[in-house]
């Protein structure tokens, strides 16, 4: 009996089930998916470093040292289960290039290796261990997609051809968060190799189960072994390969917690909106014998079929889409290794949020057994309370789906906005030219500079030329320094705190690199500019995005201040502003015909497309993320407003039967529930909008800290964030009200008075 | 000679609270019911007949007093003579004793929407008899004696006449045989002819020995009853015996009945005595 009063019922209330069974289906699909990619990722991570044999403890270091005093302390330590150095060739990326692509913009330290011996095995693409004939080279896996590379295209380390033999899997350093990408060759092409790059080592121990990586961590720098560089144990291994990918499931992850706080709002008033409806009949069911927990049950068993129904179909679907989102974390990690674990884990996800779901529902249930069969009846008390109740719920939806569009919205119109640069350590000009990969680039920069300095169209224009330093903080770091020489306040920055470098002796840091050396303004650093180490005084501290975010700027007169005994300027970037009633497409045309010379070395782009082209899909990417929040939104306004009126429609049915009597007529009543209702609407889109903007810019500006960007403000399309979207919220809304109030026309008066 | 007495409530009082407001709408009233009666409570608007009826039928509780049925219950393993004092059990267990003991009729029917008129007097007979087959057979006679065809009772009540739907209630409040009926403004909300035809059923069923309660404002519906309890401001001003006259009752189809005609001036006399 109770099946078919659950069944009809179902089937009479097609809407509010089906809206129902949505809710939880997505909820379902949100958290199914994250712990589907979450524990993929993991069983990945953990299948790829057991099949490598990731060593526990590593070492890098340059420089010399001496291996036999490594092997004789490996022998002392009764934790050290295997031990082995292997060496790595740091190569300048600008003589790298994959499928005739230069490396030049990689903000990674790129270099070649031999496969190894016992552990920290290279992988192939189904974990084999990879052993490269002579000719060939084994290419990270992430750069596959990145440069587009297949199998049996060509690789050039200066003259020398190389065949792209396949992609390796590199346990240590597969994530993009670390900073260097190992290159697999055959010995005998390492040795040829070996003149073109600089050897670093690095030093790796396997410790035995059982012992603490820890205590062998403490027990290597206490023995004065070669230590100058970074040192990783398994643990930090593991976590920054999960990071890297991690960031995305996060982000699904704090998608998936919206989604579900809405899912239970919505589920709740739905849930109170059907109780009111069957609050007579529950009473009568009462009052002929059934207890409070019969009732309970039945509604119970009801959401239990809807949230099976939602469960499946949202698990279902989560399983769909895990296939192509975890397409890059096959690629780059293998797959997972326990895939009937993984599978049950999500099930487990899915079961735990419908399980949430149902609890709630049981929450909600309790308050309409406390009633007695006369007070269900009769109307009480219960329900006057919740009048303004739901509408305040309305502006706690709106705000929720306007923080939803606008968060990504802004987002997106920052990093396409001209003034983003300002992030990139970079001033605000109109032009860029870049000067790369030619003979001289000293020289070539000056010609090109004097240049301009002749050109009357030029409104103004600064020569920046990068170079590599050597730097120290309080003689205990050495780090090297990638350096912007040139006058910076020609296009002055956005610093942070302090100021630009005006002076010789002055240098201003990167927020990650000021981080990484521990110092601020005021403090100062060594930089060996050349043989002799320089003092130079931090004068300021600024964003910058670009090159893994860690550069320094100091003053120097373009022309005069670069001399021959400097190193060699890796790269130089003239900054151009016009005079304004130039037309620049015509100046950067005919200035690209002049440098048709130099190749490709001297590239010109005006700021817009160097933009487009740096971060285009980057910004597209987050444009269809914003595009889509937009939509699923709009939907989630409506269906909330809709089910919300109904309810209060449902509680005022008296009141409406009343009015109608009097001779109200159906357009006043529709009129008087939107007026009533564009208040709560109109205080969710303002908080909304207020939300948007400053909770929603600390978040943005926590994740783009995270890659550089300090101090992050949102750059807002007025238009869009103060009149389009709230016009179309409000529009939704509206809509949403008025389908709701078509409800009110079909209440009749006879049988209610 | 009155029957045995079935339900007994004693020093009733009921007082509701909103706010800082409190209404007592029952006062310290004392009541007998007996077997077999046809109870009719009247009494003017807000003198606490619906409460009454509420509270003798265990669908709320006294704030005061105590309420004791004298009927046998399987469940308890209780005979009658012991007495079962419900104004102090929890909602569950109220619902259980009503479920077994009480039939109700109220002046909306409150039929469920989502299910057919058999199904609705069927929920009812199930929370008692799980026996679906025998239960689907009793109430579909009980349906056909009110004249709903079994075409008719696998409709929904959305498709029955108000008339129709009311018998339904009816069945749904007897199909457990309770032992009192509970019939609060019955036919409230019926015209004359329905009215008729529903007040026909519960004499009928009434003359089979069923014990009835039923709260009425209408001379028409009062004339059904055994004994009349009128109340005024939450107390028993007094009650009229019409016994003597059982089984005759003026209406529309024998208007000339001497008995009849006796029975209606009494208790015109007597509702006119308090002032109706």
């Amino acid at each position: 009996m109770y099946r078919r009063m659950i069944i009809n019922d179902l089937k009479k209330n097609r809407l509010v089930s089906a809206a129902v069974c949505i809710f939880m289906a997505i909820s379902a699909c949100f958290i199914g998916l994250t712990v589907l990619l979450f524990a993929s990722l993991l069983g990945s991570v953990d299948k790829l470093m057991t099949e490598a044999k990731t060593c526990d403890f590593l070492q890098m270091h340059s420089g010399d040292m001496d291996q036999e005093e490594l092997k004789a302390f490996a022998k002392t330590r009764e934790d050290v289960e295997d031990m082995l150095v292997s060496s790595f060739l740091n190569m300048d990326n600008s003589i790298i290039s994959l499928n005739g692509r230069l490396l030049t913009d990689s903000t990674q330290d790129n270099g070649f290796c031999v496969q190894n011996k016992n552990f920290d095995y290279m992988l192939g693409m189904d974990n084999e261990i990879l052993k490269p004939e002579e000719g060939t080279v084994y290419v990270p896996v992430c750069y596959k997609n990145e440069y587009d590379l297949e199998k049996g295209q060509i690789m050039k380390v200066c003259d020398i051809e190389f065949v792209i033999g396949g992609f390796l899997r590199d346990s240590q350093m597969n994530s993009m968060m670390a900073s260097s990408k190992r290159f697999l060759v055959n010995p005998a092409d390492y040795m040829r190799l070996e003149q073109y790059g600089s050897t670093e080592y690095l030093i790796e121990f396997l410790i035995k189960d059982g012992y603490d990586i820890n205590a062998f961590s403490t027990a290597y720098g206490d023995a004065g072994l070669p230590c100058n560089g970074p040192k990783i144990t398994a643990p930090l291994i593991r976590m920054m390969n999960a990071l890297s990918d991690g960031v995305m499931i996060l982000v699904i992850l704090l998608v998936s917690v919206v989604v579900l706080i809405i899912s239970l709002i919505c589920i709740r008033y739905i849930v109170i909106t059907g109780m009111e409806k069957d609050r007579k009949e529950a009473g009568m069911l009462k009052a002929l014998g059934l207890s409070g927990k019969d009732i309970k049950n039945v509604y119970i068993l009801k959401y239990m079929l809807l949230s099976l129904a939602g469960g499946v179909a949202g698990g279902g679907a989560a399983f769909a889409v895990s296939g192509p989102l975890g397409r890059q974390m096959r690629m780059l990690y293998g797959p997972a290794g326990n895939t009937a674990g993984i599978i049950m884990v999500s099930l487990a996800g899915i079961v735990l949020t419908e399980f949430i779901i149902l609890c709630f529902v049981r929450g909600i249930l309790g308050k309409n057994d406390r009633l007695s069969a006369v007070e269900a009846i009769r109307d009480s008390g219960f329900i006057a309370k919740r009048k303004t109740d739901s509408l305040m719920w309305i502006s706690v939806v709106m705000a929720a789906a306007l923080f939803l569009m606008l968060v990504p919205l802004n987002l997106a119109s920052t990093v396409s906005s001209g003034k983003f640069v300002s992030y990139m350590g970079v001033g605000q000009s109109q032009i860029r030219m870049d000067i790369r990969q030619c003979d001289d680039i000293k020289r070539v920069s000056k010609d090109i500079y004097e240049k301009l300095r002749r050109d009357a169209r030029v409104e103004r224009s600064a020569l920046m030329q990068t170079m590599s330093y050597r730097a120290s903080v309080n003689g205990e770091e050495n780090v090297e320094l990638l350096t912007e020489e040139g006058n910076h306040t020609v296009f002055p920055l956005k610093f942070i705190s302090g100021r630009e470098p005006l002076a010789e002796g002055e240098i201003a840091l990167s927020m990650l690199m000021a981080q990484e050396l521990s110092c601020d303004t005021g403090d100062t650093i060594l930089l060996y500019r050349s043989e002799k180490a320089e003092s130079y005084t931090i004068c300021g501290i600024y964003s910058d995005i670009t090159n893994g975010g860690k550069t320094a700027k100091i003053y120097s007169d373009p022309l005069s201040g670069i001399t021959d005994e400097r190193p060699d300027v890796i790269w130089s970037i003239i900054y151009i502003d016009l005079k304004s009633g130039e037309d620049m497409t015509a100046w950067i045309n005919e200035y690209q015909g002049y440098f048709n010379e130099y190749g490709n070395s001297v590239k010109i782009v005006d700021i817009a497309q160097y933009m487009d082209g740096t971060y285009g899909q980057t910004i597209r990417r987050i444009k269809l993320a914003a595009f889509t929040s937009i939509l699923v939104s709009c939907l989630i306004i409506f269906i909330v407003i809709l089910l919300f009126t109904r309810l209060k429609i449902w509680q005022e049915k008296k009141d409406i039967v009343l009015k109608k009597a009097i001779g109200v007529s159906c357009y006043h009543i529709r009129r008087d529930y939107l007026v009533q209702t564009l208040f709560y609407i109109l205080a969710g889109i303002l908080t909304g909008i207020v939300m948007g903007i400053v909770p929603g810019q600390m978040l943005a500006g926590k994740l783009m800290g995270m890659f550089g960007a300090a101090g992050f403000r949102f750059i807002l399309d007025r238009r869009m964030v103060y009149l389009i979207i709230p016009f179309i919220s409000l529009i939704v809304a509206i809509l949403g009200v008025r389908t709701a109030t078509r409800e009110a026309v079909t209440i009749k008066i006879t049988p209610e008075l | 000679m009155r029957n045995d007495v079935i339900l007994k409530a004693k020093d009733l009082s009921k007082t509701f609270s909103n706010e800082s407001v409190q209404q007592h709408v029952l006062k310290n009233l004392s009541l007998e019911v007996y077997k077999g009666d046809f109870t009719v409570v009247m009494g003017n608007s807000g003198s606490g007949k619906s409460t009454l009826l509420y509270a003798l039928s265990g669908m709320d509780r006294p704030t005061l007093g105590t309420i004791t049925y004298y009927v046998d219950d399987d469940s308890k393993g209780t005979k009658k003579e012991e007495g079962i004092e419900i104004s102090k059990f929890s909602n569950d267990k109220l619902a259980m004793f009503r479920r077994n003991h009480a039939g109700f009729v109220f002046q909306q029917n409150y039929l469920n929407d989502s299910m057919s008129a058999l199904d609705n007097v069927m929920v009812s007979g199930l929370l008692r008899n799980k026996d679906r087959k025998a239960l689907a057979e009793k109430a579909k006679k009980l349906l056909e004696r009110v004249e709903i065809n079994e075409r008719d009772s696998k409709k929904f009540p959305a498709q029955l006449s108000g008339g129709q739907q009311q018998r339904v209630a009816v069945v749904r409040g007897v199909i457990n045989s309770p032992e009192v009926l509970f019939a609060d403004e019955p036919t409230g909300a019926l015209n004359s002819q329905n009215t008729t035809n529903v007040l026909d059923i519960l004499s009928e069923l009434n003359s089979e020995g069923q014990s009835i309660v039923m709260v009425t404002h209408t001379l028409k519906a009062a004339e059904r009853g055994s004994r009349i309890i009128y109340l005024a401001d939450g107390v028993i001003s007094d009650e009229c015996d019409l016994g003597e006259y059982a089984g005759d009752y003026q209406d529309d189809e024998n208007p000339d009945k001497e008995k009849a005609r006796k029975r209606h001036e009494k208790l015109k006399d007597f509702l006119q005595a308090m002032g109706w």
